[in-house]
């Protein structure tokens, strides 16, 4: 079978301890070289920290995609941090702008909704690959209903039922 | 036909149209002149004419397919003629009527019987038996001695003139009818007169000599001395007082013919006259009674209900009568006593007590042990099996009878006989007089433990072929083609399936037993056939395997019309076959092997077993696998949900790859902004 059944036992790894005390350290240590790029990150990550806050109930893969897409948007404004002179002042002051919000704001959003499409169009796609293996089947049993004796479908019924002998 | 083994010829099948005469290489058969004299149990007599030289008087006996007839008897007399016994000259199998072949035996016509009738109106004088008949009678007996074999049909209606002058005798044939079958019970052995006539038993040369002696009293008094029909009643007065002192009795002969019955018909033994004293009497010497055992009589009577008995003949005779109550009381007290107190001989005696005291034999209703006790108060006794007597020197030729006249009750006492041990029981016994009995010790030793091994398959049909050597098989398929041989049993199948009278299954009961008696080896692919009873494909597998056998090693002629028949009855099982197209493929292959008549060709060309096996097999695969598609089919048509733990998952990692794509490429972009 191409995809396991529905009542196959879902599987939920919480994110991995080594990744997130690798993190939690690089932010600390961000912390005490970058106070203005700690706060920064800390204020505009805080989808993903949100996320990761949810403990057992959300996944590495989950994690790492909202991570990804927060980070994605907030990049180019840790750049600017950084050209800028990694000062509080400026620090806020990009975190007020509304580029930056809206910026930010949308790769949150895409993160989300990545996290939300994701399952949809796996499950479709399944669909798809499940109906087409199906048919498949049916062609083998309609080949083997012309291959064997005519007796074949109640022989079949027999077997199913545990009273077929050879 | 009449039950207790007594046939009756008038019942039997017409064999041919009357007034017909049917040619064979060398004579004709005129079946407008029968020759009733000459009638036995076994084949019915036609005059018959050498067509080389037409003046000679020739007489054909028809075999009637039912009875045995004495092959060794028969073939002893075709290789060495005798020249006081009428002996074959010609034999063959004929088809006397449409589809019916019979065996043909030709033999000299003698002149007429010695004595016309014997309603004592005709007396045969001293002088003609004793410068006549006597001596040829024991010339004859010789020439039996010569041939080993015993002739068993000694009476005065077989007993005719050679020549026209009457100075030459001659006995009748003695190979036609089971032996001993057509003698009165007086003109049987004490042991053997209360037999079923069909089970009498070849016998030894005494029985023989008893028979010329009562010959001789009968040519004597022109008549039977004191005829019982049912013998019962002169058995026990043999028993009792001696066959010689019965039959003499208020007898009006002289003293030296007396002399000479006496001699011969002697009970004991050792005490009958043998060729050499019959000699000496005819030369006028009066060899006198050979000195018998003295120790037959007991100290004082047994009794046995309520009657006395005051010897062993009389009380073994007593017991065979009354199987049941004997068997009880053979285990009292009282007669433990008489044991102890009431033998003279002290043989019998140590034999009894061993007899009684080992506590074997009592199984069975006590009739091993009773049987047993018999043999020990005389040898020379038949075998008592509930209410049937029989000698194991003829179970053979009374198993045939019971075959021809359904008799149930003397397929049960034959059954006990093998299953019981009682046969086994008569050849513990050493029989003076019974060669043919000890010749038979190690062939019913070997029936005895494969019919054991056998019941329900084969059974009493495989032992009615193995003790009639060159009987024709009984199956209702074959039994009007004379098949004596395998070889004869493959072409008259064959002829069968053409002239459709194969009723049901090919392989019957008589058709296995009878290959497995007469094709050695055979044996593992009968049971092989028997063990494929009610599985139809497997049994024709099995039967062709037996045919494919016969065939390379027995009979290599072409039998189209089987093979055509085989292809017909294959072909119904052949289309059970699950997979069409080897079901297709196979039927045509049979089509081109059915005209073959070659089943060693039908074996190679269609592997049935590998057919079947392959079949089955695969087809069990076909339907689990089918079953498995159905099931994982109805599953995969189900809608998979978001849900889904591996659509989740599945779609996740999908994500994670696009999320880490989108932020390498703002790393990307924004590195390069940095660098421009």
């Amino acid at each position: 079978m191409l995809f396991p059944t529905p009542s196959a036992q879902p599987e939920n790894r919480p994110p991995n301890p080594v990744l997130v005390g690798s993190v939690i350290i690089m932010l600390l240590g961000i912390l005490i070289v970058m106070p203005a790029f700690f706060v920064f990150i800390a204020v505009t990550m805080a989808p993903t920290w949100i996320l990761a806050m949810r403990g057992s109930q959300t996944d590495s893969l989950s994690l790492q995609t909202m991570g990804a897409a927060n980070f994605a948007g907030v990049l180019p404004y840790l750049i600017k941090l950084f050209q800028k002179g990694d000062t509080f002042s400026v620090a806020v002051s990009l975190l007020f702008q509304i580029n930056t919000i809206v910026v930010v704001s949308a790769a949150a959003t895409t993160g989300a909704m990545l996290l939300w499409l994701g399952p949809m169009i796996a499950a479709r796609v399944m669909t798809f690959a499940n109906q087409r293996e199906a048919e498949s089947l049916a062609r083998q049993n309609a080949e083997m209903l012309d291959t064997w004796s005519e007796d074949f479908e109640d022989d079949a019924e027999r077997m199913r039922t545990g009273r077929y002998q050879d | 036909m009449a039950v207790d083994g007594a046939l009756d010829l008038q019942s039997m099948e017409p064999i041919a149209k009357i007034g017909e005469a049917r040619g064979l290489d060398r004579f004709t058969v005129d079946f407008g002149r029968p020759l009733p004299d000459f009638d036995t149990v076994g084949a019915l007599a036609f005059a018959a004419t050498d067509l080389s030289e037409p003046d000679g008087k020739y007489y054909a006996l028809i075999g009637q397919t039912e009875i045995p007839r004495r092959e060794h008897v028969f073939e002893a007399l075709m290789l060495q003629p005798a020249n006081r016994i009428l002996s074959p000259l010609f034999d063959d199998v004929m088809e006397i009527d449409a589809g019916k072949l019979r065996t043909v035996t030709v033999l000299a016509l003698p002149g007429p019987r010695v004595l016309a009738k014997a309603d004592g109106t005709e007396r045969i004088g001293d002088p003609i038996i004793r410068r006549i008949i006597a001596p040829q009678l024991a010339e004859a007996l010789s020439e039996l001695k010569i041939r080993n074999i015993t002739h068993r049909d000694i009476r005065w209606e077989k007993l005719f003139w050679r020549d026209d002058r009457r100075t030459q005798i001659v006995l009748g044939e003695c190979f036609s009818a089971p032996p001993g079958y057509h003698h009165v019970a007086e003109a049987e052995v004490q042991g053997r007169c209360m037999a079923l006539k069909a089970g009498r038993g070849e016998g030894a040369a005494a029985c023989d000599i008893l028979a010329m002696g009562h010959l001789i009293l009968t040519l004597a008094l022109g008549r039977v001395p004191d005829p019982d029909t049912g013998g019962a009643l002169i058995a026990q007065k043999r028993a009792d007082r001696g066959t010689a002192n019965v039959l003499l009795t208020d007898v009006q002969i002289g003293a030296s013919l007396a002399s000479l019955a006496r001699g011969m018909m002697a009970d004991d033994p050792s005490g009958q006259w043998l060729p050499e004293q019959i000699k000496q009497w005819v030369g006028g010497t009066e060899p006198g009674l050979r000195p018998v055992n003295q120790l037959d009589q007991f100290l004082r009577p047994c009794n046995f209900s309520e009657t006395a008995f005051g010897g062993r003949r009389a009380l073994a005779r007593a017991f065979a009568t009354q199987v049941k109550a004997a068997a009880s009381f053979v285990t009292t007290e009282p007669f433990a006593k008489f044991v102890q107190t009431g033998i003279s001989d002290a043989a019998l005696t140590e034999r009894l007590r061993l007899l009684l005291g080992s506590g074997t034999g009592r199984s069975a209703g006590g009739e091993i042990l009773l049987n047993r006790i018999r043999f020990a108060l005389d040898p020379t006794q038949s075998l008592a099996i509930d209410q049937l007597e029989i000698m194991v020197d003829g179970i053979g030729p009374a198993l045939a009878v019971a075959f021809a006249t359904d008799d149930s009750a003397m397929f049960d006492a034959i059954d006990k006989g093998f299953v019981n041990g009682l046969f086994q029981v008569a050849l513990e016994i050493d029989h003076q007089s019974a060669t043919a009995i000890a010749e038979r010790r190690g062939q019913i030793a070997t029936i005895t433990a494969y019919y054991k091994g056998d019941r329900g398959q084969k059974g009493l049909e495989r032992v009615l072929y193995d003790l009639n050597p060159g009987f024709a098989c009984q199956s209702p398929h074959v039994r009007d083609y004379c098949a004596r041989t395998v070889k004869d049993l493959m072409i008259a199948l064959d002829r069968a399936v053409v002239e459709r009278k194969v009723k049901g299954n090919l392989f019957d009961r008589h058709v296995e037993g009878f290959i497995a008696a007469r094709c050695g080896g055979s044996e593992s692919r009968i049971e092989l056939l028997a063990r494929a009873r009610g599985d139809a494909l497997d049994e024709i597998i099995a039967q062709v395997r037996v045919l494919e056998s016969l065939q390379s090693t027995r009979y290599n002629g072409l039998l189209r019309g089987l093979t055509k028949w085989m292809a017909e009855v294959i072909r119904e099982p052949l289309q059970r076959l699950k997979n069409k197209k080897r079901r297709d493929s196979a039927v045509m292959r049979l089509d081109a092997l059915s005209d073959s008549g070659s089943f060693v060709e039908m074996a190679r060309g269609l592997d049935l077993a590998a057919l079947k096996e392959r079949d089955q097999k695969e087809y069990r695969n076909a339907l689990i696998s089918y079953l498995q598609n159905e099931a994982s089919a109805s599953t995969l048509r189900e809608n998979v949900q978001p849900g889904h733990p591996k659509a989740s998952e599945m779609g996740r990692k999908a994500v994670v790859v696009i999320a880490y794509t989108i932020l390498g490429f703002s790393l990307f972009v924004n590195l390069l902004r940095v660098i421009l």
